[in-house]
Order: C-alpha cells, then sequence, then structure tokens
C-alpha cells in the first residue's frame, strides 16, 4: 500500500493552480461567447469570486481543524448520516466533472487530430495512468504537478503572447444585458468550484503560518491566466468565436495561420493532454477520499474498481459527441454544482461557527 | 537482467508503458499509410449547376502523394456534382478512389453566378468542417471555377507562384484585398454585416496578369468513331490565358452582394480600411520648384491613421487624421528625362498640398461608394459605437433607415504628407 504524504503550500499552490487552470481553456470561452457575446468573460470573473469565497472557508476551516479530517469534521456536527449523504453527493460531482471533462478532451483529440480514434482507444491511454496517479496520493500528484510546472507556465505565456500579437480586431461590447450574462454565469457553474477538492484533502495539508498567500497567489494567477485565454481568444476571432470550440488550441493556430510561425497548435495539445492527465487524476482521488469516507472498511481495490466500472459505464452510455456533451454540462451538471457552491459552504459554515461557539464557552 | 525484469514488474507505469506500444503500435503498422488514402485538396472551385438534382459543381485541385523512393507530387483536377457539399465530397472522392482531405485547403474560388444570391448558403459547410483551415482564402472570378483552378495547377507547376499567396499579399496593397473565410465570416457576423471577396479573372487575350499556357485540345471528327479510317484524335493547340489579380472586388452586406468595385473604387475605400504599405500616388502637370509641368508619381511608404469621433448636435462627426510618407519614385517632364536626383528630394509644401487634395478627392469618392450601397465596409460603426454607446444609439433612433447612417455622419478629413 502507497502511502498518502501529506503536501506542503506550493504543491496546494500548484495543484489548485491546474484545478482553477485545467478545464476552462477548450470549450469554455467559447461557449461564454455564445451566450453573451463579449460580455461572456463577466461569468468567469463573478465565479472566480465565488470560488475565492471557497478558497477563504478553506483557509478558515483549515485554521480551526489543523489536523482532522474533513470527514470528521462534518461527522461531528451533522452525525454519520448525513456526511455519508454528503460525500456521497460529492463523489457523484466529481465522477460527473471526470465524464465532463474526459469527453471534451476526447472529443477535442478525435476533431483535430486523429479522427479514426475511438473511445477504447483513449480510454486505454488515460485510464491507467490516472489510476496510477491518483492511487500514488496526493504528495505524488502535488510532485508531479511540480515538475511539469515551468513547462505549462512557459506554455501559456507564449500562447498568450503571441496570441496578442495576433490580435487586430476591435470589438463593440454592450451587446448583451445582463441576464443573459447571469444565465451564462449558471450554465457553466459546474466547469469552476473545484476548490473543494482541498477540503477533502484538507487533513493532507500542512501549510506553515505565512505560506497561505503562496495559495492565494497559485489562485490568482491560475484566475488570471484563464481571463487572459479568453480576453485573447475573443479578440482574435472577435464575432466568430462560437465557430471555434477549442480556445487555447484555436489561439495558437489562429497564430499559426496568420502569423506564420509554423505548427505552433501541438503545443497546445501537449499542454492540453498534459493538464487533462493531471485533472482527471486529482478528481479521482476525490472520488477516493469519498468512497473511503463512505465505506471505511473496504481497500483501496474496491474504489478503483467501483469508479473504472461506473466511468466506462457512464462514458459508453452517456456520451459522445460535442453538442450532446454541451447539453450536459450547461443544463444538467449545474444542479450537481449545488454540492460545491451550497452544501459543502453551508456544512464549513455551520461547522465554523460551532467551533467558534465551542471556543467562547471554553 | 534478472533485477532488470523484476525492477519492470515493479513498475506499473512501465508495464503500461509496453502494454498500449505494444497494442497500438503494431496494429498501426498493418494500417495504410495516410498518403495512400489522402488526396490532398489544395484548392476548391464552385460552380453554379442550373440542374434539377445538382446544386453545385465542385472542382477540386488534389495534390496526390504517391510515395516511392522519391515523393513525386501529381496535381489533378477532380469535379463532382451534388445537390450539397457533402454530397459532392463524396462523389469526388469515390471519382478518385482516395479520400478528400481539406486539411491543405488554401483557396476557395467561386463563380461570379452564384454570388447573385446568398453567399453564406455556399460557405457554410466550409465553415463548420473542422479540417477546413480558417484562413483559406476566398476569391471571386467571372470565368468557369474548374477553368480558374486549371490554370492554378497550370500556374503552379510552371512558375510555383500560388494563388492563395497572391491574395494573402493583396493587403499589402492599396489597390487590392484579401479576404479569407474567417475574414467573410467576421464581417459577416460583425454589426456592419459587411464582407468583401476580392475578383480574379481568367482572360484569354489580355495583357496584364500572369500569363499561363493551357493545352486546350481540338477535338478532330471521327474521334470516337473508330472505323477503319482510324479516329482523328485533334491536335493540341496551345491557348494563352491570364489571371489578373485586378484589384476588383464584390462588396456584401448579410451574405449578398451589394456591389462590384473597380481597382480605383477599391483603392479609394482602402484609404480608410486598408492596412497597405504601398500604393502609387501620381499628380499630373505638377509644375513648382524643380519642376515644370511634370507628372510625378510618389510611392506610399508609410500610412498612418489616427481617427476620433465627436457628437455635435447629436450627429457624428468623424475626424480622420491620415500621415504619409512618400518617396518621389517617378518624373515625367515634356522636355525629356528629368536631369536630377530625386533621391534626395523633400516634398515642398506645394506638392504636399497638391497631394492632399487628390487624397482627400479619392476618399470622398470611396465614402460616396459606400454611402451609395448603404455598406460600411471600413467599419466606421465599431469606432463611433465605442466613442459614445449612447449618443450612436440615439443617432441611429433619430434615422428612418438605421442602415443608412453613414450618410447622416459627418466625416472631416485631413491628411498630411511627409517626405521619407
Amino acid at each position: 500500500m502507497i502511502r498518502d504524504k501529506a503536501i506542503g503550500a506550493w504543491q496546494t499552490g500548484i495543484i489548485l493552480f491546474f484545478l482553477i487552470f485545467a478545464n476552462k481553456i477548450l470549450i469554455l470561452p467559447s461557449l461564454l461567447f455564445n451566450n453573451a457575446k463579449f460580455e461572456g468573460l463577466i461569468a468567469p470573473i463573478f465565479l472566480f469570486l465565488i470560488e475565492l469565497g471557497l478558497l477563504f472557508l478553506f483557509y478558515k476551516l483549515k485554521i480551526k481543524f489543523p489536523k482532522e479530517r474533513f470527514f470528521d469534521v462534518i461527522k461531528n456536527n451533522f452525525g454519520k448520516v448525513v456526511t455519508i449523504i454528503v460525500f456521497f453527493l460529492i463523489g457523484i460531482y466529481f465522477l460527473g466533472k471526470m465524464v465532463l471533462l474526459y469527453n471534451v478532451t476526447y472529443i477535442f483529440f478525435r476533431n483535430l487530430i486523429y479522427k479514426e480514434s475511438n473511445n477504447t482507444l483513449f480510454l486505454i491511454c488515460l485510464l491507467p495512468v490516472v489510476n496510477h496517479l491518483a492511487i500514488c496520493g496526493v504528495r505524488t500528484i502535488g510532485r508531479t504537478a511540480q515538475l511539469f510546472l515551468p513547462g505549462v507556465v512557459a506554455i501559456l505565456i507564449f500562447a498568450v503572447v503571441v496570441g496578442v500579437f495576433g490580435i487586430n480586431s476591435s470589438v463593440i461590447m454592450e451587446q448583451s444585458t445582463f441576464s443573459n450574462i447571469a444565465l451564462s454565469a449558471l450554465r457553466h457553474v459546474s466547469v469552476f468550484g473545484d476548490t473543494i477538492i482541498l477540503f477533502l484533502f484538507m487533513d493532507k495539508i500542512n501549510i506553515k503560518k505565512g505560506e497561505w498567500k503562496v495559495v492565494f497567489s497559485f489562485f490568482g494567477a491560475g484566475a488570471a491566466s484563464v481571463m487572459a485565454i479568453i480576453v485573447v481568444f475573443f479578440l482574435s476571432y472577435t464575432y466568430t468565436s462560437f465557430l471555434h470550440p477549442f480556445a487555447f488550441f484555436e489561439i495558437l493556430s489562429y497564430v499559426k495561420e496568420y502569423g506564420g510561425l509554423g505548427r505552433l497548435d501541438i503545443i497546445s495539445m501537449i499542454l492540453i493532454i498534459f493538464l487533462t492527465y493531471f485533472q482527471l487524476a486529482i478528481y479521482l482521488k476525490a472520488f477516493f477520499v469519498c468512497f473511503d469516507g463512505i465505506f471505511p472498511k473496504l481497500d483501496r481495490i474496491y474504489s478503483v474498481l467501483t469508479f473504472n466500472f461506473i466511468f466506462i459505464i457512464l462514458i459508453y452510455v452517456a456520451v459522445i459527441n460535442l453538442s450532446r456533451i454541451i447539453i450536459y454540462a450547461e443544463y444538467y451538471l449545474p444542479y450537481l454544482s449545488i454540492i460545491a457552491f451550497i452544501i459543502v459552504p453551508a456544512c464549513c459554515f455551520i461547522a465554523l461557527i460551532a467551533k467558534w461557539r465551542k471556543e467562547k464557552r471554553e | 537482467m534478472k533485477r532488470f525484469f523484476k525492477k519492470i514488474w515493479k513498475t506499473p507505469m512501465v508495464m503500461i508503458f509496453i502494454f498500449i506500444t505494444a497494442i497500438y503500435g503494431f496494429s498501426a503498422l498493418g494500417k495504410s499509410t495516410e498518403i495512400n488514402r489522402f488526396a490532398v485538396v489544395t484548392a476548391i472551385g464552385i460552380d453554379n449547376m442550373a440542374d434539377e438534382n445538382n446544386q453545385f459543381e465542385l472542382s477540386f485541385l488534389t495534390f496526390i502523394p504517391i510515395a516511392e523512393q522519391t515523393f513525386t507530387e501529381t496535381y489533378k483536377v477532380i469535379t463532382a456534382k451534388g445537390d450539397s457539399f457533402v454530397e459532392a465530397i463524396d462523389y469526388a472522392g469515390q471519382y478518385l478512389g482516395r479520400e478528400i482531405g481539406l486539411s491543405h485547403l488554401r483557396t476557395v474560388v467561386i463563380n461570379e453566378d452564384l454570388l447573385q444570391n446568398d453567399v453564406t448558403k455556399i460557405l457554410d459547410y466550409l465553415t463548420r468542417e473542422k479540417e477546413v483551415p480558417s484562413s483559406t482564402k476566398l476569391i471571386a472570378t467571372d470565368s468557369s471555377a474548374k477553368d480558374f483552378l486549371s490554370a492554378m495547377q497550370k500556374l503552379d507547376m510552371e512558375s510555383s507562384i500560388k494563388v492563395s499567396e497572391m491574395v494573402n499579399f493583396n493587403q499589402r496593397y492599396i489597390t487590392a484585398t484579401d479576404a479569407s473565410l474567417e475574414k467573410f465570416f467576421k464581417g459577416y457576423f460583425s454589426p456592419t454585416h459587411a464582407s468583401i471577396i476580392p475578383i480574379f479573372s481568367l482572360e484569354k487575350d489580355e495583357e496584364n496578369g500572369i500569363s499561363v499556357a493551357n493545352n486546350e485540345a481540338q477535338g478532330g471528327e471521327g474521334g470516337s468513331q473508330g472505323g477503319e479510317n482510324g479516329g482523328q484524335t485533334g491536335e493540341g493547340e496551345n491557348i494563352s490565358y491570364n489571371i489578373v489579380n485586378g484589384g476588383e472586388a464584390l462588396i456584401f452586406k448579410n451574405g449578398f452582394l451589394k456591389r462590384q468595385l473597380s481597382a480605383d473604387d477599391l483603392k479609394n475605400i482602402n484609404y480608410f480600411r486598408g492596412n497597405f504599405s504601398t500604393g502609387a500616388l501620381t499628380i499630373k502637370n505638377f509644375s513648382g520648384k524643380p519642376f515644370e509641368n511634370a507628372n510625378l508619381t510618389f510611392n506610399i511608404y508609410d500610412k498612418k491613421m489616427k481617427t476620433k469621433v465627436v457628437f455635435e448636435n447629436g450627429i457624428p462627426v468623424f475626424y480622420c487624421d491620415i500621415k504619409f510618407t512618400v518617396v518621389l519614385n517617378g518624373v515625367e517632364e515634356d522636355n525629356g528625362m528629368f536631369d536630377e536626383n530625386v533621391d534626395l528630394y523633400l516634398i515642398t509644401s506645394k506638392a504636399a498640398t497638391e497631394i492632399e487634395k487628390k487624397v482627400k478627392s479619392n476618399m470622398a469618392d470611396g465614402l460616396a461608394i459606400m454611402r451609395e450601397v448603404k455598406v460600411d465596409i471600413a467599419d466606421f460603426y465599431t469606432k463611433i459605437y465605442n466613442t459614445d454607446k449612447k449618443s450612436f444609439k440615439r443617432f441611429l433612433d433619430s434615422l428612418d433607415d438605421k442602415d443608412d447612417y453613414l450618410n447622416h455622419v459627418l466625416f472631416k478629413t485631413r491628411v498630411r504628407v511627409y517626405s521619407r
């Protein structure tokens, strides 16, 4: 059995950066434009602010319960049944997000690189690695992510800089109403809320006093990166942004086609596949934590088998084309986001108040 | 060795890697190579079909890669008809015995006859097909698109000049315009709904343009009759075609053709819209030190335009401040060859005034065209809107015809000319 060791502030920050950044750079910008034109970029700002609130809540929770498991924090305040229900819902939430992320990446590669690829081929290449990374634990994920971070940052900066040089159009704003923007934010809320993973790993996170600014800085860097990509994408493709569903790839593709810089789009593909591996592994680890919480006496092999069994069924049944996955992401998955944005914060909030009252009594 | 295998056995990722390589690596070896499966299309020509069953006639300039010891490039024009793009593409693949690959598509040539109707219906498939690069150049031709593709093929074989590169280069010139699928649809979906496509002509007896030799077979009598006399197969006759990139263009609004522009019209409009970096300005019968009654030709070396919009009494006033850096590089005098080095000529205020007058007059003509057809091809709309949204909306609401806003906007231009 591989021991799941703890991670420090840097690794927590890097994991958070990958979570914030990875699943928002492909189809999200195009969908935002589709729903709310150029004002669509207000929706992620709004959602990032809520997510920042979640991170702040985690900070408070970690200060008050430095060594405790999230499962125990909830159990001590709400009892075992409620805790199991909450963890069951969180497990379902991450499974749903994995199905979305897997499908988006699969469709991206199938449409743009290898038309003859099929689900089986993609699953065989992806699932073993993701399973292995998740089984190895949070520390392994964090250290590996740390290793890849310079490359990811270099590609990101490169894409944004060359993308900025490719911009040569001006656009008009205020084409959408507030309701369009709000609706767009609601429809794409499921792509956000990944910060609750930190709650699940809270007993594995060791952040010393004064190191919290590292975590918050990585959060800010991740959010800024996503916004930079959305802005560059919107200003490159302007009124035809809705015709280009894979934003990060399209930015480099635009530079390639109009700037004559050669096959830059390959760089974006490398980044996307790395980010997908990491994010799926982190989601899977979250699923394992939930499974272990619900069935504490079962061995890890049961959670691995359960996940793979359910995931493969969902992949084969629930997908696989772009329009179906967009309906899934925009109309069904947002309901599951209630778990991340309401249920978990509410539980934490109540636990914090209870702790505060207890301390006051003492 | 034993230790090595033991180590591998304990490292699951190595096992997974070996497993994936073994299955997919070897299965990939058994597949036919892509160069034997695909016909790489580099240009598509679209012609009109007045046929009950077929809407389009598509011609594909295909590059068929043949892998031998060395690669040989064979180009062929394939034609297929169909009621839709997809159908015609399928037929073309069927005729050719290969899949049609569009990822290297560089040019789409549309017969002008098709442009009388909504052009977006023709281009819809190409925009949505993920394989087609959005930078694919778009041109119209007054001849058959199929013939144009044949001429393109000959041109490429003879001289390696590619029409797509010619279109791309057009953006440098004041008398021309480039267009791609992306640019066309950016214009179409923009608030002005205005797009532009350049025209390339294919002329038999034309002095301009690039000459392309074309072997046109003259069909002999009895060619198919056989018999003891045998068939007279006909003799090939060399006919020279000229591909003319004359600077003419078509402007569209909401996908519908509004007007054909001559090269001069386009030049006048390009003062507002173009990012051109070269162009000629000629002043005729100029008298002023050191010239006397001379025709002076200046080359535009650099152009910078600043715009400002001010609302006066609710009406937008569009200020255009254009700076030209010019170089004198042509002098024609009645008295023969001008006997001074013009490299050192510093433009005089009189010459500058003459150029300014000419440019202002040209710009007024360009504006008149846009006003006449109510197409804002220079995208003044965005600049005015971004200056003061509320005032502009009020201004538009006050108009009987909102599309006619160009006729109600005041334009004030200032032209400044500098020597290089």
